[in-house]
Protein backbone atom coordinates (compact mmCIF):
# COMPACT_ATOMS: atom_id res chain seq x y z
CA UNK A 1 0.00 0.00 0.00
CA UNK A 2 3.05 2.09 -1.20
CA UNK A 3 0.63 4.63 -2.80
CA UNK A 4 -1.34 5.89 0.42
CA UNK A 5 2.51 7.49 1.33
CA UNK A 6 2.47 8.91 -1.84
CA UNK A 7 2.75 12.55 -0.70
CA UNK A 8 5.93 11.75 1.32
CA UNK A 9 7.94 12.09 -1.40
CA UNK A 10 10.32 15.20 -2.02
CA UNK A 11 8.29 17.93 -4.02
CA UNK A 12 5.48 17.78 -1.57
CA UNK A 13 7.88 18.28 1.29
CA UNK A 14 7.43 22.48 0.92
CA UNK A 15 3.24 22.09 1.18
CA UNK A 16 2.01 22.66 4.45
CA UNK A 17 1.40 19.90 7.09
CA UNK A 18 -2.04 19.94 6.52
CA UNK A 19 -2.52 19.43 3.08
CA UNK A 20 -0.05 16.70 3.20
CA UNK A 21 -1.89 15.49 6.11
CA UNK A 22 -5.20 15.83 3.54
CA UNK A 23 -3.60 14.31 0.91
CA UNK A 24 -2.48 11.08 2.75
CA UNK A 25 -6.04 10.92 4.03
CA UNK A 26 -7.58 11.52 0.56
CA UNK A 27 -5.42 8.93 -0.87
CA UNK A 28 -6.27 6.33 1.82
CA UNK A 29 -10.48 7.18 1.29
CA UNK A 30 -10.68 7.72 -2.34
CA UNK A 31 -10.46 4.45 -3.98
CA UNK A 32 -13.53 3.33 -4.94
CA UNK A 33 -14.72 -0.47 -2.63
CA UNK A 34 -15.24 -4.02 -4.33
CA UNK A 35 -18.67 -4.11 -5.92
CA UNK A 36 -21.00 -7.09 -5.80
CA UNK A 37 -22.29 -7.08 -9.44
CA UNK A 38 -25.42 -9.53 -7.56
CA UNK A 39 -26.08 -6.19 -5.59
CA UNK A 40 -26.52 -3.99 -8.44
CA UNK A 41 -28.93 -7.21 -9.92
CA UNK A 42 -30.97 -6.50 -6.94
CA UNK A 43 -31.29 -2.55 -7.13
CA UNK A 44 -32.47 -3.78 -10.73
CA UNK A 45 -34.66 -6.49 -10.12
CA UNK A 46 -36.09 -4.61 -7.28
CA UNK A 47 -37.21 -1.43 -9.21
CA UNK A 48 -38.25 -3.77 -12.74
CA UNK A 49 -41.87 -4.16 -11.63
CA UNK A 50 -42.10 -1.30 -9.27
CA UNK A 51 -45.37 0.36 -9.97
CA UNK A 52 -46.91 2.78 -7.52
CA UNK A 53 -50.36 2.77 -6.18
CA UNK A 54 -51.69 7.23 -5.75
CA UNK A 55 -51.74 6.44 -1.78
CA UNK A 56 -47.77 4.95 -2.12
CA UNK A 57 -46.58 7.79 -4.20
CA UNK A 58 -48.87 10.07 -1.68
CA UNK A 59 -46.95 8.15 1.24
CA UNK A 60 -43.75 8.24 -0.38
CA UNK A 61 -43.58 11.80 -0.76
CA UNK A 62 -45.01 12.12 2.89
CA UNK A 63 -41.92 10.03 4.14
CA UNK A 64 -39.83 12.47 2.11
CA UNK A 65 -41.12 15.55 3.40
CA UNK A 66 -40.46 13.95 6.64
CA UNK A 67 -36.90 12.96 6.32
CA UNK A 68 -36.37 16.19 4.99
CA UNK A 69 -37.66 18.16 8.13
CA UNK A 70 -35.95 15.87 10.62
CA UNK A 71 -32.83 16.07 9.04
CA UNK A 72 -32.53 19.84 7.85
CA UNK A 73 -33.99 21.65 10.22
CA UNK A 74 -32.54 22.13 14.14
CA UNK A 75 -34.60 21.11 16.69
CA UNK A 76 -35.24 24.51 17.76
CA UNK A 77 -36.95 25.17 14.31
CA UNK A 78 -38.57 22.39 14.84
CA UNK A 79 -40.49 22.72 17.97
CA UNK A 80 -41.34 26.35 16.54
CA UNK A 81 -42.80 24.90 13.79
CA UNK A 82 -45.09 22.13 15.21
CA UNK A 83 -46.02 25.29 18.03
CA UNK A 84 -46.87 27.56 14.95
CA UNK A 85 -48.48 24.67 13.44
CA UNK A 86 -50.75 23.28 16.61
CA UNK A 87 -51.58 26.91 16.80
CA UNK A 88 -52.74 27.52 13.14
CA UNK A 89 -54.87 24.73 13.72
CA UNK A 90 -56.48 25.29 17.12
CA UNK A 91 -57.08 28.88 15.52
CA UNK A 92 -59.08 27.48 12.44
CA UNK A 93 -60.67 24.31 14.45
CA UNK A 94 -62.62 27.36 17.10
CA UNK A 95 -63.29 29.45 13.80
CA UNK A 96 -65.31 26.25 12.59
CA UNK A 97 -66.48 25.05 15.70
CA UNK A 98 -67.93 28.26 16.90
CA UNK A 99 -69.64 28.70 13.36
CA UNK A 100 -73.68 29.51 13.72
CA UNK A 101 -75.17 25.55 12.90
CA UNK A 102 -77.66 27.15 11.20
CA UNK A 103 -76.31 27.01 7.50
CA UNK A 104 -79.27 29.19 6.27
CA UNK A 105 -78.71 31.58 8.56
CA UNK A 106 -77.17 34.61 6.69
CA UNK A 107 -73.49 34.81 6.95
CA UNK A 108 -72.39 38.19 8.85
CA UNK A 109 -69.81 40.25 6.94
CA UNK A 110 -66.45 42.06 8.16
CA UNK A 111 -68.15 45.13 8.67
CA UNK A 112 -70.89 43.68 10.39
CA UNK A 113 -68.84 42.12 12.83
CA UNK A 114 -66.73 44.81 13.28
CA UNK A 115 -69.84 47.25 14.07
CA UNK A 116 -70.98 44.56 16.77
CA UNK A 117 -67.94 43.32 19.11
CA UNK A 118 -68.75 40.93 21.45
CA UNK A 119 -71.83 39.43 19.15
CA UNK A 120 -71.62 35.60 18.50
CA UNK A 121 -70.43 36.51 14.95
CA UNK A 122 -67.44 37.37 15.89
CA UNK A 123 -66.54 34.03 17.20
CA UNK A 124 -66.84 33.07 13.23
CA UNK A 125 -63.87 35.63 12.30
CA UNK A 126 -60.46 33.37 12.25
CA UNK A 127 -62.52 31.18 9.60
CA UNK A 128 -63.62 34.09 7.48
CA UNK A 129 -60.47 35.18 7.36
CA UNK A 130 -58.61 32.49 6.22
CA UNK A 131 -61.13 31.83 3.68
CA UNK A 132 -60.63 35.72 2.11
CA UNK A 133 -56.90 34.71 2.33
CA UNK A 134 -57.35 32.27 -0.01
CA UNK A 135 -59.86 33.79 -1.86
CA UNK A 136 -56.44 36.95 -2.01
CA UNK A 137 -53.85 33.92 -3.38
CA UNK A 138 -55.80 33.05 -6.81
CA UNK A 139 -55.83 36.82 -7.72
CA UNK A 140 -53.33 37.15 -10.34
CA UNK A 141 -51.26 39.76 -12.03
CA UNK A 142 -50.37 40.34 -15.36
CA UNK A 143 -46.68 40.55 -15.25
CA UNK A 144 -44.34 41.49 -18.58
CA UNK A 145 -40.79 39.95 -19.23
CA UNK A 146 -38.49 41.81 -21.24
CA UNK A 147 -34.99 40.91 -22.36
CA UNK A 148 -33.51 43.08 -25.00
CA UNK A 149 -32.01 41.05 -28.05
CA UNK A 150 -28.47 42.40 -27.85
CA UNK A 151 -27.53 41.27 -24.71
CA UNK A 152 -28.19 38.20 -25.96
CA UNK A 153 -26.72 38.06 -29.89
CA UNK A 154 -26.55 34.26 -30.32
CA UNK A 155 -29.93 33.36 -28.84
CA UNK A 156 -31.97 31.12 -31.10
CA UNK A 157 -34.75 30.43 -27.67
CA UNK A 158 -35.16 32.21 -24.61
CA UNK A 159 -37.54 31.24 -22.00
CA UNK A 160 -38.47 32.41 -18.84
CA UNK A 161 -38.38 29.92 -15.71
CA UNK A 162 -38.97 30.91 -12.24
CA UNK A 163 -41.01 29.10 -8.59
CA UNK A 164 -44.18 30.10 -11.00
CA UNK A 165 -44.12 27.40 -13.10
CA UNK A 166 -41.70 24.97 -11.45
CA UNK A 167 -38.56 26.04 -13.22
CA UNK A 168 -40.00 24.21 -16.23
CA UNK A 169 -37.51 25.72 -19.31
CA UNK A 170 -40.62 24.57 -21.57
CA UNK A 171 -43.00 26.56 -19.47
CA UNK A 172 -42.78 30.26 -20.85
CA UNK A 173 -41.22 30.39 -23.82
CA UNK A 174 -40.51 34.25 -25.23
CA UNK A 175 -40.82 35.82 -27.76
CA UNK A 176 -39.09 38.02 -30.46
CA UNK A 177 -40.56 41.25 -31.56
CA UNK A 178 -38.31 44.35 -32.71
CA UNK A 179 -34.82 43.12 -30.82
CA UNK A 180 -36.98 42.60 -27.62
CA UNK A 181 -37.28 39.19 -26.08
CA UNK A 182 -40.67 38.90 -24.18
CA UNK A 183 -43.49 37.40 -22.72
CA UNK A 184 -46.56 38.02 -20.28
CA UNK A 185 -47.68 35.72 -17.41
CA UNK A 186 -50.15 36.24 -14.67
CA UNK A 187 -48.50 35.68 -11.78
CA UNK A 188 -49.79 35.84 -7.78
CA UNK A 189 -49.24 39.29 -5.65
CA UNK A 190 -46.07 37.89 -3.70
CA UNK A 191 -41.73 37.57 -4.08
CA UNK A 192 -40.90 35.59 -7.06
CA UNK A 193 -37.60 34.32 -7.70
CA UNK A 194 -36.61 34.05 -11.85
CA UNK A 195 -34.04 33.64 -14.70
CA UNK A 196 -33.81 33.85 -18.04
CA UNK A 197 -33.01 30.43 -19.81
CA UNK A 198 -31.33 31.53 -23.45
CA UNK A 199 -31.03 28.41 -25.72
CA UNK A 200 -32.28 25.99 -23.32
CA UNK A 201 -29.20 25.76 -21.70
CA UNK A 202 -27.38 28.99 -20.39
CA UNK A 203 -29.25 30.87 -17.76
CA UNK A 204 -28.90 34.40 -16.89
CA UNK A 205 -30.03 37.22 -14.19
CA UNK A 206 -32.65 39.52 -15.89
CA UNK A 207 -30.05 42.78 -16.01
CA UNK A 208 -32.91 44.89 -15.11
CA UNK A 209 -34.02 43.56 -11.48
CA UNK A 210 -32.91 42.93 -8.53
CA UNK A 211 -30.59 39.86 -7.74
CA UNK A 212 -31.92 36.54 -5.79
CA UNK A 213 -29.70 36.13 -2.97
CA UNK A 214 -31.39 32.93 -2.59
CA UNK A 215 -30.59 31.94 -6.25
CA UNK A 216 -31.67 28.22 -6.59
CA UNK A 217 -28.62 25.81 -6.68
CA UNK A 218 -26.05 28.99 -7.38
CA UNK A 219 -27.38 29.37 -10.47
CA UNK A 220 -28.07 33.18 -11.26
CA UNK A 221 -31.93 34.49 -10.33
CA UNK A 222 -33.71 37.86 -10.06
CA UNK A 223 -36.64 39.12 -7.76
CA UNK A 224 -39.88 40.42 -8.52
CA UNK A 225 -42.33 41.82 -6.43
CA UNK A 226 -46.12 41.33 -7.85
CA UNK A 227 -48.10 44.00 -5.97
CA UNK A 228 -51.78 42.95 -5.53
CA UNK A 229 -53.99 44.42 -7.92
CA UNK B 1 -20.26 9.80 -18.09
CA UNK B 2 -19.83 13.36 -19.06
CA UNK B 3 -22.60 16.14 -17.86
CA UNK B 4 -24.40 15.96 -21.44
CA UNK B 5 -24.31 12.02 -21.23
CA UNK B 6 -25.91 12.00 -17.69
CA UNK B 7 -28.56 14.65 -18.67
CA UNK B 8 -29.39 11.95 -21.39
CA UNK B 9 -29.56 9.32 -19.33
CA UNK B 10 -31.36 11.04 -17.02
CA UNK B 11 -33.95 12.19 -19.40
CA UNK B 12 -34.62 8.36 -21.04
CA UNK B 13 -34.57 7.10 -17.46
CA UNK B 14 -36.96 9.52 -16.47
CA UNK B 15 -39.21 8.55 -18.91
CA UNK B 16 -39.36 4.76 -17.62
CA UNK B 17 -36.30 3.44 -19.75
CA UNK B 18 -34.91 0.37 -18.03
CA UNK B 19 -31.78 0.47 -19.68
CA UNK B 20 -31.07 4.08 -19.03
CA UNK B 21 -31.54 3.60 -15.34
CA UNK B 22 -29.06 0.84 -15.55
CA UNK B 23 -26.21 2.38 -16.56
CA UNK B 24 -27.52 5.41 -13.72
CA UNK B 25 -27.16 2.27 -11.22
CA UNK B 26 -23.55 0.73 -12.42
CA UNK B 27 -22.27 4.63 -12.89
CA UNK B 28 -23.53 5.93 -9.00
CA UNK B 29 -23.38 2.47 -7.21
CA UNK B 30 -19.38 2.60 -6.30
CA UNK B 31 -19.20 6.06 -5.52
CA UNK B 32 -22.61 5.52 -3.24
CA UNK B 33 -21.39 2.53 -1.68
CA UNK B 34 -18.12 4.18 -0.81
CA UNK B 35 -19.82 6.96 0.90
CA UNK B 36 -21.86 4.56 2.99
CA UNK B 37 -19.53 2.62 3.98
CA UNK B 38 -17.59 5.63 5.09
CA UNK B 39 -20.24 6.82 7.02
CA UNK B 40 -21.95 3.68 8.67
CA UNK B 41 -18.87 1.18 8.90
CA UNK B 42 -20.61 -1.90 7.90
CA UNK B 43 -20.63 -3.58 4.74
CA UNK B 44 -24.40 -4.87 5.04
CA UNK B 45 -25.77 -1.75 6.26
CA UNK B 46 -24.14 0.14 3.49
CA UNK B 47 -24.93 -2.19 0.91
CA UNK B 48 -28.80 -1.40 2.18
CA UNK B 49 -28.38 2.43 2.07
CA UNK B 50 -27.37 2.49 -1.33
CA UNK B 51 -30.30 -0.18 -2.59
CA UNK B 52 -32.73 1.71 -0.75
CA UNK B 53 -31.55 4.96 -1.89
CA UNK B 54 -31.85 3.80 -5.40
CA UNK B 55 -35.19 2.81 -4.77
CA UNK B 56 -36.08 5.95 -3.73
CA UNK B 57 -34.15 7.69 -6.66
CA UNK B 58 -36.29 5.51 -8.96
CA UNK B 59 -39.43 6.09 -7.85
CA UNK B 60 -38.65 9.98 -7.34
CA UNK B 61 -36.73 10.30 -10.95
CA UNK B 62 -40.19 11.64 -12.38
CA UNK B 63 -40.20 14.78 -9.87
CA UNK B 64 -36.40 15.45 -10.47
CA UNK B 65 -36.56 18.89 -12.06
CA UNK B 66 -34.44 18.72 -15.43
CA UNK B 67 -32.34 21.51 -15.16
CA UNK B 68 -31.38 20.75 -11.34
CA UNK B 69 -27.72 19.15 -10.32
CA UNK B 70 -28.07 15.37 -10.03
CA UNK B 71 -25.34 14.53 -7.70
CA UNK B 72 -26.77 16.44 -4.67
CA UNK B 73 -30.15 15.44 -5.15
CA UNK B 74 -28.75 12.09 -5.11
CA UNK B 75 -26.36 11.88 -2.37
CA UNK B 76 -29.38 14.02 -0.21
CA UNK B 77 -30.90 10.93 -0.72
CA UNK B 78 -28.05 8.68 0.31
CA UNK B 79 -27.39 11.18 3.36
CA UNK B 80 -30.73 10.90 4.59
CA UNK B 81 -30.73 6.80 4.17
CA UNK B 82 -27.49 7.06 5.90
CA UNK B 83 -28.79 9.18 8.91
CA UNK B 84 -31.76 7.00 9.45
CA UNK B 85 -29.49 4.54 9.70
CA UNK B 86 -26.98 6.08 12.57
CA UNK B 87 -30.31 6.93 14.16
CA UNK B 88 -31.42 3.26 14.65
CA UNK B 89 -28.15 2.01 15.15
CA UNK B 90 -28.17 4.17 18.03
CA UNK B 91 -31.77 3.45 18.89
CA UNK B 92 -30.82 -0.10 19.02
CA UNK B 93 -27.41 0.52 21.29
CA UNK B 94 -29.18 2.40 23.88
CA UNK B 95 -31.96 -0.57 23.82
CA UNK B 96 -29.00 -2.99 24.84
CA UNK B 97 -26.65 -1.10 27.01
CA UNK B 98 -27.51 -3.46 30.03
CA UNK B 99 -27.84 -6.23 28.04
CA UNK B 100 -24.86 -8.61 27.89
CA UNK B 101 -24.25 -8.61 24.16
CA UNK B 102 -21.67 -6.55 23.06
CA UNK B 103 -22.46 -4.24 19.85
CA UNK B 104 -19.62 -3.18 17.71
CA UNK B 105 -20.35 -3.04 13.76
CA UNK B 106 -17.44 -1.41 13.33
CA UNK B 107 -15.41 -4.48 14.66
CA UNK B 108 -16.62 -6.81 12.30
CA UNK B 109 -16.45 -5.09 9.03
CA UNK B 110 -12.26 -4.28 9.04
CA UNK B 111 -12.28 -6.45 6.36
CA UNK B 112 -13.19 -3.57 3.96
CA UNK B 113 -10.19 -1.32 6.14
CA UNK B 114 -7.15 -1.84 3.65
CA UNK B 115 -4.14 -3.73 5.64
CA UNK B 116 -2.00 -0.97 5.53
CA UNK B 117 -1.05 0.91 9.67
CA UNK B 118 -1.58 4.05 7.94
CA UNK B 119 -4.87 3.38 6.13
CA UNK B 120 -6.36 1.69 9.36
CA UNK B 121 -5.57 4.55 12.08
CA UNK B 122 -6.81 7.43 9.10
CA UNK B 123 -10.38 5.14 8.99
CA UNK B 124 -10.26 4.90 13.13
CA UNK B 125 -9.55 8.73 12.99
CA UNK B 126 -12.48 9.05 10.63
CA UNK B 127 -14.75 6.49 12.91
CA UNK B 128 -14.11 8.84 15.91
CA UNK B 129 -15.60 11.81 14.15
CA UNK B 130 -19.67 12.83 15.22
CA UNK B 131 -20.96 11.62 11.93
CA UNK B 132 -22.04 15.39 10.83
CA UNK B 133 -18.42 16.06 10.65
CA UNK B 134 -17.53 12.80 8.70
CA UNK B 135 -20.10 13.51 6.35
CA UNK B 136 -18.86 16.89 6.20
CA UNK B 137 -15.73 15.77 5.77
CA UNK B 138 -16.34 13.13 2.93
CA UNK B 139 -18.76 15.33 0.88
CA UNK B 140 -15.73 17.86 0.44
CA UNK B 141 -12.51 15.83 0.25
CA UNK B 142 -13.22 13.03 -0.92
CA UNK B 143 -16.26 13.39 -3.04
CA UNK B 144 -14.78 16.84 -3.68
CA UNK B 145 -18.40 18.50 -3.81
CA UNK B 146 -18.52 22.32 -3.22
CA UNK B 147 -20.06 24.18 -0.63
CA UNK B 148 -22.94 25.05 -2.33
CA UNK B 149 -24.05 20.90 -3.00
CA UNK B 150 -23.32 20.22 0.51
CA UNK B 151 -25.93 22.74 1.74
CA UNK B 152 -27.98 20.81 -0.89
CA UNK B 153 -26.86 17.61 0.30
CA UNK B 154 -26.99 18.16 3.95
CA UNK B 155 -29.69 21.10 4.55
CA UNK B 156 -27.36 22.51 6.35
CA UNK B 157 -25.83 25.96 5.89
CA UNK B 158 -22.47 27.18 4.45
CA UNK B 159 -20.73 28.35 6.94
CA UNK B 160 -22.14 25.40 9.61
CA UNK B 161 -20.92 22.90 7.23
CA UNK B 162 -17.22 24.78 6.50
CA UNK B 163 -17.56 24.90 10.21
CA UNK B 164 -17.85 20.68 10.52
CA UNK B 165 -15.03 20.71 7.86
CA UNK B 166 -12.71 22.97 9.77
CA UNK B 167 -13.20 20.44 13.16
CA UNK B 168 -12.82 17.05 11.32
CA UNK B 169 -9.58 18.47 9.54
CA UNK B 170 -8.64 19.62 13.36
CA UNK B 171 -9.54 16.15 14.90
CA UNK B 172 -7.48 14.43 12.10
CA UNK B 173 -4.54 16.32 12.38
CA UNK B 174 -4.26 15.38 16.15
CA UNK B 175 -5.04 11.90 15.65
CA UNK B 176 -2.49 11.66 12.53
CA UNK B 177 -0.02 14.32 12.29
CA UNK B 178 2.48 12.93 15.98
CA UNK B 179 2.50 9.65 14.61
CA UNK B 180 3.16 10.98 10.65
CA UNK B 181 5.94 13.16 12.04
CA UNK B 182 7.62 10.24 14.22
CA UNK B 183 8.03 8.42 10.80
CA UNK B 184 5.59 5.37 12.41
CA UNK B 185 3.79 4.30 9.04
CA UNK B 186 7.11 4.54 6.86
CA UNK B 187 8.94 1.41 6.04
Amino acid sequence: MSDHRAPHNGHTESLPDDEIMLAQVKAVLSPLPTVNRQQIAQILAATQHRRRTPWQRVSGRLEQALEWWRFSMPPLARGASLAAAALTIGFVARGYISQPRDSSAPMPDATSMAAAPGSPATMAAPALAVNRAAEAVVQQVPVQFLLDARDIPAAANVSVVGDFNEWSVSAAPLTLDNGVWSTTLPLAPGRHVYAFVVNGERWLADPRAPQATDADFGRPGSVIIVQAP
Amino acid sequence: MNAAHLHLVLQQARRGDRTAFAQLVEQYYPRALRFALQMLRSREDAEEAVQDTFVRVHDHLAGFREDAPFDPWFFRILGNRCRTMLAKRKRHRDFIEYGDVPYDAAASERADVPDDDFAREVHRALDALPPEQREAFLLRHVNEMDYEEMTIVTGAKGSTLRMRVKRAVDALRDTLQAPLRAGVFHE
